[in-house]
């Protein structure tokens, strides 16, 4: 939209509205979990009762990425599942995050092999890195904390909204 | 290479109702037969007419883990079913040649990463099989207490994700509060609450802690509530029971012939259990009954996995009540490390310490030497075959995965069938995509 | 302490119970720690196989592997691994290895025997390359369809050869993330995408075209 061109520059008004556009943004992140190895079940039991994400806002997980706006890379990712990978954070829209959760997804982890990838970021975008093997939940969502400081972060033309 | 249905073009043609009744009638009295043709297996629609092949892809949340089916389906049944797996393939076999006996075990955990203990234990009895050497009766017997807490804490998360599945949600909340008390003790004991790496060729790490006892009896008080909580939520609900009872029938012969091993096998009348047909840790010193039902439908694995986590908590009582005193390693300095305050005062434990701790020395077996060694993991038998040449890494060491061979059947007994039995039958199945693809 | 396994294998051999012509087809008998071993040629193993399972009941196929013998001194290169149970009133394991040459990689499948050499043998396959042939169903299992080589040989390193990098790139150009092909394999440890200059480079690619 040319919102950003009208209104033109660092003024008052447009630092009020990406604050308060920030700030919804950021207490309300949906997850999108992809989810393939260890590191998937302690996401799971970061979603579940005793490490509650859904306190910090994240509690609206859904497994469509068209309907998502954080992807959390949990697991090995391998030689097969790579362009799933790419597949899936190409659907998801615009703005976008991604937590890469755990050694695995990080940098190959523990396995230097021939089929692992060693580190979703040689091929797509990551924000934030956790590590771990795997984390701990409370890791976890001190990654979703640190997202939500790069959201605060944002300005209009960041790149990152899509126009 | 076989061209995949998701990129091929289709010509859509629909035949009459009759053709594509006599042509499902006949689909569907093969495989009754058991006879389903190769065309199952090709995934090119050639006919055209009008099916819908669709991809139930290895990111999808009632998938348990990264597995891919592939359904050509005619309205909502599927007519054919074949299925994906090796997404998350990491070389594991390929890494037990690479690395040393005592460091694979913590490769072995991230194989079933809901239950590792259960991985550990399964490795660690394999190579002390290949070395010939007993552990001492405190370590078999904590050992034990940890497989079967592990045990539960993998049944009781299937038995969660099952009723998620199907649509009742307070059920996996439920599990997995209760899942946080073993992991719970599993720290206290191990260190870390997923990916242990609790054994070693010829014990454990170190000795559990003092107030361990106080652990495991407060976890016996507060656990099997919660199985009578569940039993209230999903036998009550004729939901969940219309949902699962009759869908995804194994007969016992098809479980044998199969290979199908662990809960699905016992749930459908063929009466295997590791733990009692050879036994290894002690496990003949307690006396636990395994249970067996008939039917081979999801019901019954469901029923199946409750009833063992009942035995599992009378194994975890009479172990705990016959604990014994002890060391906890091998005292074979061929295998073990010493103690740590001899390293550093006596000249023999100095030696026999850097040439199990040094590349090229360490645990060598007999070369040639070779081993099949089989432990009762959740989803059922976890074998490993090890092959020896006589250095201190293995030639070859080969994971037996239950998930494999159990998952095997499951394009069988989908087809014909309804896209939500599929669902419901997946995750009755538990396979365990670490596992299956190593 | 004596396994069960152990005590079994003493009392039921099952190469005892072998019709001759069959026997010596078994080129030697091998025991360690109370597990028995036999060992034969590859044609042969078929009719083995169908001896054990039908006359003498091992109607539980536990697993079918191999064994690369790359460079040491043994018959031949592979070594096909068959581990055999019997149930019942006289349960027995015992493990049947057949060797088989690398110049001719294919041997006869035992599908038909028992369901689960189906996935066994495709798994086999899809890490060695050996043949099954009969197998309804041989395409490559654990790895991509047009990977290249069959890992678990011997000459095939760890780290594999590249495979694993040799994907695309999904960058931020403009308002659309576009795959980019890599032009040399970078490194990216320590490499993040959201540097003040990349940004930059960003924000200048994503004006409207005046």
């Amino acid at each position: 939209m040319g919102l950003e061109s009208l209104l033109g520059g660092e003024g008052f008004l447009t630092t009020t509205v990406n604050t308060i556009v920030n700030w919804g943004r950021k207490n309300a992140l949906w997850p999108m979990p992809f989810g393939t190895a260890c590191c998937a079940i302690e996401m799971m039991a970061t979603f579940s009762g005793r490490y509650d994400i859904s306190r910090f806002g994240a509690e609206v997980v859904r497994f469509s990425p068209r309907q998502a706006d954080l992807l959390i890379v949990s697991g090995r990712i391998s030689l097969k599942m790579m362009p799933v990978l790419q597949k899936i954070y190409r659907q998801m829209p615009e703005p976008k995050w991604v937590i890469s959760m755990g050694a695995c997804a990080s940098c190959g982890g523990v396995f230097d092999t021939y089929t692992l990838i060693q580190g979703v970021d040689q091929f797509i975008p990551v924000d934030v890195y956790v590590p771990g093997c795997p984390p701990r939940p409370e890791s976890l969502l001190d990654a979703v904390f640190e997202i939500q400081k790069l959201v605060g972060e944002e300005t209009f033309d960041s790149g990152k909204h899509g126009s | 290479m076989t061209p995949s249905p998701a990129s091929e073009g289709r010509d859509t043609q629909v035949p009459s109702a009759k053709t594509l009744k006599k042509e499902l009638e006949k689909g569907w009295r093969d495989h009754r037969a058991g006879t389903t043709s190769p065309a199952a297996m090709n995934l090119v629609d050639e006919t055209g007419d009008g099916r819908l092949v669709m991809n139930f892809g290895p990111q999808h949340p009632a998938t348990h883990g990264t597995l891919r089916s592939i359904f050509t389906l005619e309205g909502e049944t599927i007519s054919e079913a074949d299925v994906e797996i090796g997404f998350l393939h990491t070389g594991f076999e390929k890494l037990g040649e690479n690395m040393t006996y005592q460091q694979w075990v913590t490769v072995s955990d991230r194989m079933n990463y809901l239950s590792a203990i259960n991985n550990n234990v399964g490795y660690s009895v394999a190579v002390e099989d290949l070395l010939g050497i007993d552990v001492p009766p405190r370590c078999a017997s904590l050992r034990v207490i940890m497989s079967e807490l592990s045990r539960i804490a993998d049944h009781i998360l299937c038995v969660g994700l099952q009723g998620m599945d199907l649509g009742a949600f307070s059920v996996m909340l439920w599990a997995f509060e209760k899942r946080e008390l073993v992991y719970d003790i599993i720290e206290a004991v191990c260190g870390a609450r997923l990916t242990t790496s609790w054994t070693r060729v010829g014990g454990i790490i170190r000795d559990v802690p003092e107030f361990f006892p106080d652990l495991v009896y407060s976890f016996l008080d507060e656990f099997p509530p919660l199985v009578e909580e569940i039993h209230m939520m999903l036998l009550n609900n004729k939901i969940f029971v219309d949902r699962v009872k009759e869908i995804g029938v194994v007969t016992e012969e098809q479980a044998l012939s199969w290979g199908i091993t662990g809960p699905i096998a016992r749930a459908s009348g063929l009466d295997i259990d590791v733990r009692r047909d050879s036994p290894y840790l002690g496990y003949d010193q307690y006396d636990f009954k395994v249970p067996v039902q008939s039917e081979g439908d999801s019901f019954s694995r469901y029923m199946q996995r409750m009833e063992e986590i009942e035995q599992s908590l009378e194994i975890i009582r009479q172990a705990m009540a016959t604990l014994p005193g002890g060391p906890v390693v091998h005292d074979d300095f061929k295998t073990s490390l010493p103690a740590k305050d001899a390293v550093h005062n006596d000249m023999e434990s100095l030696i026999h310490h850097f040439k199990l701790v040094m590349l090229g020395h360490g645990i060598q077996p007999k070369p040639g030497s070779s081993i099949y060694s089989a432990t009762e993991a959740p989803c059922g038998e976890l074998g490993y075959f090890i092959h020896s040449d006589g250095s201190d890494t293995a030639y070859r060491l080969r994971v037996r995965p239950p998930s494999l061979y159990n998952y095997a059947i499951f394009p069988r007994l989908v087809e014909g069938g309804m896209l939500s039995d599929a669902v419901a039958v997946l995750s009755s199945f538990h396979v365990i995509a670490g596992e299956l693809d190593r | 302490m004596e396994s069960t396994a152990a005590n079994m294998a003493k009392k039921y051999p099952p190469h005892a119970a072998l019709p001759t012509p069959l026997q010596k087809m078994i080129l030697d008998t091998l025991e360690h720690q109370g597990q028995t071993q036999l060992r034969c040629m590859v044609p042969d193993h078929r009719a083995l196989l169908e001896n054990f399972k039908n006359e003498q009941g091992y109607q539980f196929l536990v697993d079918v592997t191999a064994i690369d013998h790359l460079g040491t001194d043994t018959p031949e290169r592979f070594e096909i691994v068959y581990v055999l149970r019997r149930l019942g009133d006289q349960p027995h394991q015992f493990r049947l290895h057949a060797w088989l040459s690398e110049n001719e990689p294919s041997l006869e499948s035992v599908y038909d025997l028992w369901d689960s050499a189906r996935w066994g043998e495709r798994e086999t396959h899809d890490m060695f390359g050996i043949v099954f042939e009969g197998n309804p169903d041989l395409r490559r299992f654990l790895m991509p369809e047009d990977y290249p080589a069959f890992p678990l040989l011997k000459d095939y390193p760890l780290t594999g050869k590249q495979e694993r990098r040799q994907f695309p790139r999904v960058v931020p150009r403009g308002d659309q993330m576009v795959e980019e092909e890599p032009t040399d394999y970078p490194t990216s440890i320590g490499r993040g995408m959201h540097t003040p200059e990349y940004n930059e480079e960003v924000r200048r690619d994503s004006k409207p075209r005046q």
